[in-house]
């Protein structure tokens, strides 16, 4: 028990990070990037294929441009005026598959995988990489550096101020459009570790970038898409939940589960919302 | 209005297209999937173009139209037309309680939802052991009728089509289609109109579960085999592409992005680079034209002097995720 | 049977914040009744604790006799209760006669599947529709503009389409929620008279305004509310000339 609960964590801190960046993005835009999965394997595959530290920087910096790119496109469609939240989550969907298509005819069909660790720790029983050591301190980092700059900053506060009520942040002579798309980047950059720590884990594939962003969306989801340590811990919460599934269940049944639980709690969170009045 | 003749363009063209093909099979081959293909983006069209519900799940719903008639023509001998108001009632009884359930959820979160929803379909056909075929599939799947040649195929799938789209015109001219119209701009404004939103949703989500059906079910009699990755999130977010590129809100919008980009992929080099062409097309489309190749038939715009005091963009829609 | 909308001792809170306190209201058939307030003063919360869209922590509301209290709001609209928006909700490219053709919902009786297959009863239900639809707009007087996209028309206008978006459901009662708001003058002379004619029809309506002007001018009743409270009523002469009204309302809006 105790050690799935472990294992559990271990893979839980990799969907957190993505859920991070995702649950950032619907705090400032209203919206979600489907393609964050893609950038995640593009900076882990182009992380592997340079090598050595200036892989690691060179692959998240490949999310950075991507997520960059996505940000433009989001500004782009603010133009028009018929676009709406799903507008942008439908062009993330074209980016996606872009990247995916992308990454296949550069990198191939096979997984990329690199396993420094050869050796095990033992935490009460479980044999545990130290990777997961290494994952687990980077996701604290990260996610302590993520609060430092929203709560603690001027730039934190004006994405905050533009996200609550963009039209009076404009007022107050905040650059809404820059806030935002410096958290399409921002989102990129968190996508890009991610990647990087899973290329260093369990190994990545062109096709991997839908299964990241579907964990990453359910971790963010389930707590609520609105804060960022919620939408972290969801990502815990999902991997313990894989974990047990997979150690006490038959295989089939396992992969299910997880889906399952999510798809419970979002439907759970629909029927218990009440038509709320306030000004017509 | 020109949506009234829907379905009467689309029948003349696919007689036009089926008499200039001939016998040719390969040509035949493509015309007969850009037929269950336009079916199955006419199912987005309907969901997302008209009631504004983006759902990621219509591979999956086509899968259940496959595999209910391929396991009882290929497992139990019963014929092909007797199972096809099983392949467009099962999908549809399936997303009637689903739809209730997610449609009050806000767009965003519907359509993650309904990502979930797809991906427990695939694993559990995967994991369907001799029932489904697993990771295999099924085969031995018959022919509609003894006498099936690709010509006729061919024919009987643009059939449905213009059936479809005949049927869903009529609709979109209803009080209905003003209804689901009206939901989808903003769900308020429905209220007031004395719509029951999540009731409405609900049945047009179950329609489009049918017609998705439907697709599947000529899609599992001209292979012959099904299996799961047929129906994977891919080929939901493909058809969701054409709907957009044709322009979902236009009754003929989807088809025309079926048949427009279907063409461009018997041109694509390579296996591998498709993804960039539709994810660029998807993105263009978005950015340049957002209702699509046919979004000009709609509404035609009056004179462009904007009189001064006019309604800007309409109100926000009511629901707000969270 | 008690006909009109009777709102007796309605109190609704919104967590802990009491934002209508032990209001009542009665709206007759043929009445047009206005209730007027600052920002804040309730006046919203009781427009949509009417239409549905909140639930009263107590209190009663009563529709022809009928309990209206945790009724969906669609429901409502069925029953014959109509309501406009303060800022009318629309699509801007449709066109006059379609986005008032929306307003028929209630009386669509046609099945799914009658109107897949377009089936004569379909046919004739829809040319009922349209010709009622142009009927409404004669009288409003939005014939000429029946094929304008409602993003090219002026502000009132498009309050016109939205109560002839209402009338189409013939109710037997209308809510106007501030009607008035950024109409010129003569866009508000248009206006009254087309709530006139509804009255005169026999429509019971309510008339939730920021401002003395239109009330005045068609309210024989009036509620004042103030901070959730009512502060005055009676009819319109009465109220006008109360020195609590002068003095706490027109104090900020001086006329």
């Amino acid at each position: 028990m105790v050690d799935f609960i472990i294992l559990g964590i271990v893979v839980g801190v990799s969907y957190g990070l993505l859920a991070l960046p995702l649950s950032l993005l619907f705090i400032a835009t209203g919206t979600v990037d489907f393609a964050l999965g893609a950038y995640a394997v593009l900076a882990g595959l182009v992380c592997f294929v340079v090598g050595g530290p200036l892989g690691m920087v060179a692959g998240i910096l490949s999310a950075v441009l991507a997520a960059s790119l996505v940000g433009l496109v989001s500004r782009l469609l603010d133009h028009n005026r018929r676009s709406d939240h799903l507008t942008l989550v439908l062009a993330s969907f074209g980016f996606a598959i872009f990247l995916e298509s992308f990454v296949l005819s550069t990198f191939g069909e096979q997984p990329y995988v690199r396993q420094p660790f050869t050796d095990y720790w033992d935490i009460l029983g479980t044999r545990v990489s130290p990777q997961a050591g290494v994952n687990l301190a980077a996701a604290l980092v990260v996610l302590a550096v993520t609060f430092g700059l929203l709560y603690a900053t001027p730039v934190g506060r004006m994405m905050r101020a533009s996200a609550i009520n963009p039209r009076g942040a404009t007022l107050a002579g905040i650059p809404v459009h820059i806030m935002r798309a410096s958290t399409f980047v921002f989102a990129g950059l968190l996508a890009g570790i991610a990647g990087v720590l899973h290329l260093y884990t369990s190994g990545l594939s062109y096709s991997s970038g839908m299964h990241l962003a579907l964990s990453g969306f359910g971790a963010a989801i389930i707590f609520g898409l609105k804060s960022p340590l919620r939408a972290f811990l969801g990502g815990i919460a999902i991997g313990v939940v894989e974990s047990l599934s997979n150690g006490y269940l038959p295989s089939h049944v396992a992969t299910v589960v997880p889906l399952f639980f999510i798809f419970g709690i979002l439907i759970l969170q629909g029927t218990s919302r009440t038509f709320s009045g306030g000004r017509a | 209005m020109i949506e009234k003749w829907s379905a009467l363009i689309v029948l003349v063209l696919a007689v036009l297209a089926a008499i200039g093909m001939g016998s040719n099979a390969a040509w035949l081959g493509t015309s007969t999937l850009i037929a269950i293909y336009s079916l199955l983006a006419l199912s987005v069209g309907i969901t997302y173009g008209q009631a504004g519900i983006l759902s990621v799940a219509q591979g999956a719903f086509a899968s259940m139209g496959a595999y209910a008639t391929g396991i009882l023509t290929a497992r139990y001998g019963i014929s092909p037309f007797l199972t096809l108001p099983v392949s467009v009632l099962l999908p549809a009884l399936v997303a009637l309680p689903l739809a209730r359930l997610v449609s009050p959820l806000s767009p965003l979160v519907l359509a993650i939802a309904t990502l979930m929803f797809a991906t427990i379909v695939e694993i559990l056909l995967r994991g369907g052991g001799d029932l489904t075929g697993g990771y295999i599939g099924l085969s031995g799947i018959p022919p509609l009728f003894d006498a099936q040649t690709p010509v006729t195929f061919n024919l009987i799938a643009w059939f449905a089509v213009v059936v479809v789209v005949f049927l869903y015109a009529n609709l979109m001219n209803s009080a209905w289609g003003r209804a689901i119209n009206t939901v989808r701009h903003d769900p308020m404004r429905a209220v007031a109109d004395g719509t029951n939103v999540t009731r409405l949703q609900s049945l047009v989500f179950t329609l489009g579960a049918g017609m998705a059906g439907l697709a599947g079910w000529l899609y599992a009699h001209q292979l012959s085999f099904i299996s799961p990755d047929l129906f994977g999130i891919p080929v939901s977010i493909n058809a969701i592409l054409m709907a957009v590129v044709g322009g979902a809100g236009v009754i003929l919008g989807p088809v025309a992005g079926a048949v427009v980009l279907s063409f461009f992929y018997e041109f694509l080099p390579g296996q591998e680079s498709r993804g960039m062409f539709y994810g660029a097309a998807l993105i263009l489309t978005l950015v340049v034209a957002p209702s699509g190749l046919l979004g000009f038939t709609r509404f035609r715009r009056r004179s462009p002097a904007v009189r001064r005091g006019a309604v800007s963009a309409g109100a926000v829609p009511g629901k707000v995720a969270s | 049977m008690n006909r009109g909308i009777v709102v007796s001792s309605v109190t609704v809170r919104f967590g802990g914040v009491t934002a209508l306190s032990d209001v009542s209201l009665n709206v007759q058939p043929r009445d047009i009744v206005g209730v007027i307030g600052p920002n804040g003063s309730g006046k919203s919360t009781l427009f949509n604790a009417v239409s549905g869209l909140v639930r009263p922590a107590s209190g009663e509301i009563r529709i022809d006799g009928q309990d209206a209290v945790g009724v969906p709001p669609e429901t409502l609209v069925r029953q014959g209760l109509a309501r406009t928006f303060q800022t009318p909700r629309v699509d801007p490219v449709l066109p006059v006669e379609a986005a008032i053709l929306c307003g028929f919902q209630t009386k669509a009786r046609q099945s799914l599947l009658g109107a897949m297959l377009h089936l004569p009863g379909q046919r004739r239900e829809e040319a009922q529709m349209r010709a009622s639809c142009r009927a409404i707009m004669e009288r409003l007087g939005l014939i000429e503009v029946a094929d304008v996209p409602l993003g090219e028309l002026p502000m009132g206008q498009v309050r016109l389409v939205d109560v002839a978006r209402a009338m189409a459901s013939e109710p037997r009662y209308l809510l106007l929620d501030e009607p008035a708001a950024g109409l010129s003058l003569l866009e508000q002379r248009r206006l009254a008279a087309a709530i006139r004619l509804l009255a005169a029809d026999g429509v019971g309506v309510l008339l939730v305004e920021h401002n003395f002007g239109l009330v005045g001018e068609l309210c024989r009743h009036v509620t004042v509310l103030d901070r959730g409270k009512v502060l005055l009523e009676g009819d319109v002469a009465t109220v006008r000339s109360n020195p609590v009204f002068l003095q706490t309302y027109l104090g900020s809006h001086a006329a």
